[in-house]
């Protein structure tokens, strides 16, 4: 199994403008694995609700297309400003956007127009970074923002919408808004007392923390973060499933033993022979009222230890959907541990139980093979993870 | 019960076929337990009994172990039924 020198960890999350339905911001990311490199956008769409976004999409994408292409910034820019229309009254863009085109070795490239300037935290504060103008013949009242630096491990750079640094405007606690400076504040603190958290937990407590500052604690406006975090990446292990010839079934246990990372088991039988293999006790938790999978176990050395087919299907249920269930079930302990992590191995086991295909089994269960697969494939797709599956 | 006398080991398997078979309504069987018996049994859950191999010669699921013996085709009322006889013998 191969292990990463660094990471990006990327993340986003929005709150739209409480009278609408829908984020008038729109953040795309593509990861391209084979050059190690990273493509994101943020684009904050003129208004809200649909039209907005609409804009902020179309920007967006186009802006990323590009990139990954590698064109010219200044000549996108102008690209991206000519297929949008400008307010005629207000001589400004229909949509803004935030670039970054940034690579495992190092090299980053911001491209900015219109948002808030990004933030770069290193060693725990804030880095100003000299910024190149570019001024477009076409739209001379337009400035394209952009910065070339290389990252060095856990630095986190942090884009946002106006929504965040415009948040409480207006109000008696923060006349002019939140601004700049007083979410660097909020990030430098947040950073020190954990210095581990994720970029999925930290643009969630920014924008959060943004609507707290609104009056009625309503948002006023759409508020968009998204943070990418460079550092060693958190890697984790799923072993599902037996081996497909018994007599390897220690030597699998103990790769999965020496993993160095987090470790999951996800499978009764599996469980059983991690524990007779490595000779580690197991014992299964309270259950919990209101679960439709049954409930953890507990071994020594393994982060979680769930049921098999049922508890992945509900967690795949969670990852795609997004949704959440009323109780804190094996399958949502799961998918926030596959969150909460860069780089996910699956040991997957091929021995069939004949008993999961019994036509007098009330619900039809589905493959454990197919069932890791998509697991994967939406982690790569939705959630940007590096994933690789081993069938054993 | 004599407090030093062994207690009965139940334990209920939760594998996946098990576990949608009935077994989920298994979990909390002790609270069903007369409280005179409670103390003439130690009853786990344990992630599987791998007994769904031989479901041929045992029967269908939930699989349920008492000491050690397996029994099949498990319902609450079952079970409980069983726990009970088998603290009677118990107390003889």
């Amino acid at each position: 199994m191969n292990e990463s020198p660094l990471f990006i960890d990327v993340d986003s999350y929005q709150r739209r403008k409480h009278t609408e339905h829908v984020c008038g911001d729109a953040f795309v990311s593509k990861r391209m694995s084979a050059e190690g490199r990273l493509v994101a956008v943020l684009s904050d769409g003129l208004g809200s609700g649909i039209k907005a976004n609409i804009l902020a999409q179309m920007a967006a994408t186009m802006a990323a297309r590009f990139t990954e292409q590698g064109r010219d910034p200044l000549r996108s820019a102008e690209i991206i400003m000519d297929a949008l229309p400008v307010c005629k009254i207000r001589k400004i863009s229909y949509a803004t956007f935030s670039i970054i085109d940034c690579s495992l070795s190092g090299p980053v490239r911001i491209v900015e127009e219109g948002n808030p300037e990004f933030i770069l935290i290193r060693n725990g504060s804030a880095v100003n970074i000299k910024k190149e103008i570019l001024v477009s013949g076409k739209w001379p009242d337009r400035h394209i923002q952009v910065s070339q630096f290389t990252l060095i491990p856990d630095d986190r750079i942090i884009f946002c919408s106006d929504g965040v640094t415009q948040a409480g405007l207006g109000s008696d606690t923060w006349p002019l808004g939140w601004r700049r400076e007083g979410l660097i504040t909020f990030v430098c603190n947040l950073i020190e007392v954990m210095p581990e958290i994720s970029s999925r937990n930290l643009a969630h407590d920014i924008v959060e923390e943004a609507v707290r500052k609104e009056p009625d604690l309503l948002s006023h406006d759409d508020i968009s973060a998204a943070v990418f975090h460079f550092h060693r990446p958190r890697r984790l292990l799923v072993w599902t499933g037996p081996p497909f010839y018994k007599e390897r079934d220690h030597e699998y246990a103990l790769q999965f033993s020496q993993f160095r990372g987090k470790k999951v088991i996800s499978g009764g039988t599996t469980a059983n022979i991690a524990s007779r293999e490595l000779r580690r006790e197991i014992s299964m938790v309270s259950p919990q009222r209101g679960s439709t999978v049954p409930q953890l176990s507990r071994m020594g050395g393994v982060d979680l230890v769930t049921e098999g087919v049922l508890t992945l299907a509900k967690m795949l249920e969670y990852l795609e959907e997004e949704k959440k269930p009323g109780v804190r079930d094996p399958a949502l302990e799961l998918a926030d541990l596959l969150l909460e992590s860069d780089t996910i191995e699956f040991m997957v086991g091929t021995r069939i139980n004949e008993a999961h295909l019994d036509p007098l089994l009330p619900v039809t269960l589905g493959f454990r093979r197919n069932l890791v697969e998509r697991t994967a494939r939406v982690l790569r797709e939705k959630y940007l993870k590096e994933v690789t599956i081993v069938y054993i | 019960m004599n407090e030093s006398a062994k207690k009965c080991q139940v334990k209920i398997c939760q594998g996946t076929a098990c576990f949608i078979m009935g077994a989920s309504q298994l979990q909390d069987l002790a609270e069903d337990l007369p409280e005179e018996y409670r103390s003439f049994f130690e009853i786990v859950c344990v992630p599987c009994l791998e007994l769904c191999n031989k479901r041929q010669e045992l029967g269908q699921m939930p699989y349920v172990t008492v000491d050690g013996q397996p029994y099949a085709d498990m319902t609450r009322e079952k079970l409980l039924r069983i726990l009970q006889l088998k603290a009677e013998c118990m107390l003889r």
